[in-house]
């Protein structure tokens, strides 16, 4: 039985995207690397707005760096890192990991 | 027993000669550990020599670790002229950019689109965590001695000046960094290894770059950035020294310094005093800017090397987190941690680094330089591409290069860094 499938989306900056979704349907897992960030409004969806909160956390330990940026949460984690022309990242929702899925194994 | 009175006044003199004599000599380039100091080739000075200081933020910033220097922005035409202080100095970007409240009374012109005159030139700079958005003008850019006209450069909107709304595109990047306070300065003076910020992916007639747009008074849509209208770094601008830059921050204690003075050269091999010495040249990926870093038996592909970063972040899970009071992306280990890696450049050549992770929630806040500041970064094994980031601890004590792509700088061709 499948675990998870999985879906790479290609920008036109050359940043790929892969999400990762479960049996049934619900997107559990992205990652990204490219010369651009990813659109993450469109792909946390309605994660993106706890991101941001998350983010808004923790922005003044980050004045004076600004290559990468972890959020971990019950609910979310965002890992993002990189500057101008090579970013990476991850994010997921631990609760929607389906089971027997190791997060840090995805291909 | 001497056999000859002339052998003796000979021999007294040569072992004269040899006690004496200075420190530094006057030719040979800084070896690691010596650092700026009055023996530095830089304390001399010169047009293409700069000072740079880690202090204290303008505000009271409490940021430790950020490197600042001063940067005189003039109109074309009229000659008015800003003077602005605690400019981060940015190897890890490209291209000036300066909040517009720091601006405000310079009658800068924004860039006209030339598909349409009626529009101006805006740009979102991406970051890991956010973006920083506003106009772009072309202005003189004068550091220290040199100066370059006609330089591209991102008026950050920091005070609402720029009216139209930042775009969905843009804001979804993350957060907006448009104020002093998220960059703990005035702006940022990127004199990394690209030309220009985006590069030819911004300039392609196929490219929906979200990175450049062309602005109404009330719209902003993505837009073309020709490569000679992007910002671009200002020392590839300037009339000489325009191959590159040097950074060299003093070694300091391992406890740290209030504060620590260094300098910015621009220029290598361009100069007498901007050689490159005996350092060793790791190309980049001419794409990325990334070199490989062997660190703990793994091999990642995106090491760099930052003044704009002011920690060394990497990837170990065995290096505890500080508290969020502290900011749980530094380390916190109970004893500080003396460790290794190797930098390799494309060219295959390497250079072994020593450093130490101390306990960032045991340093001494009235310290600015910190040399021993560690912190986390992304683990994204699948993909062998993890990286390195060398941010600011690994200036102190070294004299390190950046060289621009495409330009020969010291006998070798950049992108590359050196030390």
């Amino acid at each position: 039985m499948q675990q998870y499938a999985m879906h790479v989306i290609s920008a036109a900056s050359g940043t790929i995207v892969r999400e990762y979704a479960s049996p049934d349907d619900k997107v559990f897992a992205i990652t990204w690397q490219g010369p651009t960030p990813p659109d993450l409004r469109t792909l946390l969806g309605e994660y993106f707005t706890p991101y941001l909160n998350a983010a808004a956390s923790t922005a003044q330990t980050r004045a004076g760096s600004h290559r990468q940026l972890s959020v971990s949460q019950p609910d979310l984690v965002v890992q993002a890192a990189g500057h101008a022309r090579s970013f990476r990242g991850r994010a997921f929702v631990p609760s929607l990991i389906p089971a027997g899925v190791l997060i840090d194994a995805l291909p | 027993m001497l056999r000859d009175c002339r052998c003796a006044i000979w021999l007294a003199a040569l072992i004269l000669a040899a006690c004496g004599g200075g420190g530094g000599g006057g030719d040979s380039a800084q070896s690691a550990g010596s650092g700026a100091s009055a023996d530095s080739l830089y304390a001399a000075g010169g047009a293409n020599v700069v000072a740079i200081t880690v202090g204290p933020g303008p505000g009271g910033s409490s940021t430790f670790n950020i490197p600042y220097t001063s940067v005189t922005v003039c109109t074309t035409g009229t000659g008015s002229c800003v003077t602005v202080d605690h400019v981060l100095v940015d190897t890890g970007s490209t291209g000036l950019r300066l909040m517009a409240s720091v601006l405000a009374g310079l009658p800068l012109t924004p860039q006209a689109d030339p598909n349409n005159s009626a529009n101006v030139i805006a740009e979102c700079l991406p970051f890991a965590d956010g973006y920083a958005w506003g106009v772009v003008a072309n202005a003189a850019v004068s550091i220290g001695g040199e100066s370059a006209s006609d330089v591209p450069i991102h008026v950050i909107d920091d005070n609402g000046s720029f009216a139209p709304s930042v775009p969905a595109s843009c804001s979804a990047y993350g957060a907006s960094l448009n104020s002093v306070s998220a960059f703990g300065a005035n702006g940022v003076l990127g004199i990394g290894l690209f030309s220009q910020d985006c590069g030819t992916y911004c300039a392609q007639s196929n490219g929906n770059s979200d990175w450049y747009y062309s602005c109404s008074s009330t719209h902003c849509a993505a837009a073309i950035e020709p490569l000679d209208s992007q910002v671009t770094n200002p020392v590839a601008l300037l009339p000489n020294d325009n191959n590159g830059v040097i950074i060299q921050l003093p070694s300091i204690a391992a406890s740290g310094a209030a504060t620590a003075s260094g300098y910015l050269v621009f220029g290598i091999g361009t100069q007498s005093n901007n050689g490159l010495g005996s350092a060793t040249v790791l190309t980049v990926d001419p794409e990325t800017g990334d070199f490989t870093t062997i660190y703990g038996g793994h091999t990642l592909n995106g090491g760099f090397i930052d003044s704009g970063s002011n920690g060394l972040f990497f990837t170990d899970s065995t290096i505890p987190d500080c508290p969020s009071s502290v900011g749980a992306e530094f380390y916190c280990p109970a004893s500080t941690l003396d460790l290794t890696a190797s930098d390799q450049g494309q060219n295959g050549n390497t250079s072994t680094v020593s450093f130490q992770i101390a306990n960032l929630s045991a340093r001494n806040t009235a310290n600015f330089a910190l040399n021993d500041v560690g912190g986390t970064a992304s683990t994204i094994t699948w993909l062998g591409t993890d990286y390195f980031d060398w941010g600011l601890p690994f200036f102190y004590g070294r004299t390190v290069y950046t060289a621009i792509e495409a330009h020969v700088a010291g006998g070798a061709t950049g992108p590359y860094f050196a030390f």
